[in-house]
């Protein structure tokens, strides 16, 4: 009684789900820029960050949770109806980068939505571009942020893979590191929960150095440790090294986990 | 077919606590099987053994030839039907039931149809705010419709009522007229439920102790009635469960098959010689591991 594409089948629902969860994601980003544009019509000139931007900075977040839940929830409905958990574990996997794509992809349409209006309505306003925002919760995001605007412009010379690709492994890897967290806690209780936070808190500073966020960055403090530029090849590397780590334990920890009742 | 569970010397330690212990038994072919045990006897620790949701800390456990833990083929042939907590779930049965389509490959949805009508389970409802006789419900449509080859139902019945508990005892034993599989149904409540069994499994303080076909466990029992003496005498050396006496007239229960010399003696002696009923060699049974 084999089934063919289980992996496939559980990556399309757990997509499905938590790309539902998005909208309210979306909904709060959505209702947080239209107050923006409203309060920018009482100071000429405002400045405000675009969608793009702002989903950038969010969806970190965003992901985190979202990956704490599915180690919580996925697994044991999973294995529940029957499911190996190196299926579920394939198709969570899968998932990930579905979700990632359709935050992406929602993400843009709506930026692309938000220019339209400005430019039809002739609001007064101006989208804080690259340094506009130093603080580094916004470094990464500028980066990307500075050649999807220049989108806008010169539509032949726009590296959309590059922007496409950044937003797609930071969403990644901000989910694995919650799934990672989620699935410490599942299986061996607070203490090796907070274990996993802890050391959570010493890859994200890593991913970081990769994407050259320094400013409070602990490694970077504590450990001088500084990557300098990076070259892009180097950052994608490094990110992607990081996230199959982050996989590779999580399998780890969920090979052979007792399922709750 | 699937239709071979063998647990050899099978324990599990849950943090240093022994939760079962040595237990073995066969069960063979399309049966209904039912498993007894006291509240925290260790029933659903060893029915999530079977359901692959934990593994063994020593022992073997095998179907169909198979160890199942991590086994697609085998966990996938396995249900296991337990009272879920759905405070959360914000689905409706229609999208609970769609899970269970894309998974099971048996999963019969005119049937699952016919089951939610006859328990008037509502479909337009989020499942939260369920009763607890319409989540029993839900989840026994969940395990007939999904007619996998090994389908489990632990303490299903809990919450509901007794016309509800008589639907499910029905198609229970329609399912197995039709659709014949191994289904394992834990219980404590045993009298209501004794017609359904073929093969009886008790289990007390994580250790099996005895796995019989129903017939036979029945026909072990006797209750032995008539004046003190008489009955002491005629019932030593036997496994005594419970005595009880009212004046000189004492009832023993003895869990022993008697042969059919030892029955003409008793009536010779007077003596009245009744069955017992699996509820009762439970209570016993149970009672004397104490």
């Amino acid at each position: 009684m084999k089934q063919n594409n289980i992996p496939l089948k559980v990556a399309f629902d757990i997509t499905s789900v938590q790309s539902g969860w998005s909208i309210i994601f979306f909904l709060i980003l959505i209702f947080n820029n239209i107050i923006k544009y409203i309060s920018s019509l009482f100071h000429e000139g405002g400045e405000i960050g675009n969608f793009f931007n702002i989903t950038f900075s969010g969806s970190t977040v965003f992901m985190l949770i979202i990956g704490i839940i599915a180690a919580y929830t996925f697994l044991p409905l999973y294995v529940n109806h029957g499911i190996t958990r190196k299926d579920y574990f394939v198709g969570n996997t899968l998932a990930i980068f579905f979700i990632s794509l359709v935050l992406l992809a929602v993400s843009l349409i709506i930026t692309g939505v938000e220019y339209t209006i400005v430019n039809l309505t002739n609001m007064d306003i101006t989208f804080i571009n690259e340094g506009a925002i130093e603080n580094e919760e916004n470094i990464i995001a500028n980066f990307v942020l500075s050649i999807v605007l220049s989108s806008f412009g010169d539509m032949n010379n726009v590296p959309w893979l590059l922007s496409i690709g950044v937003f797609l492994i930071r969403a990644m890897f901000f989910y694995a590191i919650g799934w990672f967290i989620g699935a410490s806690f599942y299986r061996a209780g607070v203490i090796a929960g907070f274990g996993s936070i802890a050391f959570s808190i010493i890859l994200v500073s890593l991913f970081d150095l990769f994407w050259e966020a320094t400013e409070g960055n602990i490694l970077a403090q504590y450990l001088s440790l500084d990557f300098g530029t990076p070259s892009l090849f180097i950052s994608f590397i490094g990110s992607c090294f990081l996230i199959a780590f982050l996989f590779v334990i999580i399998r780890t920890i969920t090979k052979r986990v007792s399922v709750r009742l | 077919m699937m239709n071979q569970i063998d647990f050899q010397n099978v324990s599990l330690k849950i943090n240093k606590t022994d939760i079962l212990n040595d237990i073995s038994f066969h069960l063979d072919g399309p049966k209904i099987y039912g498993l007894l045990g006291k509240n925290g006897a260790g029933k659903t620790t060893l029915l999530s053994l079977l359901a692959s949701f934990r593994e063994p800390t020593s022992g073997a456990l095998r179907i169909n030839g198979e160890e199942p833990f991590e086994n697609a083929a085998i966990m996938n042939s396995v249900a296991f039907i337990y009272e879920k907590d759905r405070k959360e779930e914000t689905e409706k049965i229609p999208g609970l039931l769609e899970l269970v389509e894309r998974y099971r490959p048996n999963y019969d949805k005119e049937y699952a149809n016919y089951l939610i009508d006859k328990f008037n389970l509502p479909l337009n409802k989020a499942v939260k705010s369920f009763s607890k006789g319409m989540l029993s419900a839900l989840n026994v449509v969940i395990g007939l419709a999904g007619r996998t080859p090994i389908t489990i139902f632990d303490e299903a019945y809990q919450g509901m009522d007794a016309p509800t508990r008589e639907i499910f005892y029905k198609e229970v034993l329609a399912e197995q007229a039709k659709h014949p599989r191994i289904f394992i149904l834990s219980t404590h409540l045993v009298s209501e439920m004794d017609y359904l069994f073929d093969e009886i499994l008790i289990i007390n303080n994580g250790s099996l102790l005895l796995h019989e076909d129903y017939e036979s466990l029945v026909s072990r029992g006797a209750s032995i009635t008539g004046s003190q003496s008489t009955v002491d005498h005629f019932v030593r050396g036997k496994s005594i469960l419970n005595e009880q006496q009212l004046g000189n007239t004492k009832s023993v229960m003895i869990y022993d098959e008697l042969s059919e010399s030892e029955r003409n003696e008793a009536m010779a002696l007077g003596l009245e010689i009744g069955t017992i009923s699996l509820q009762d060699l439970f209570i016993h049974l149970t009672r004397e591991e104490r």
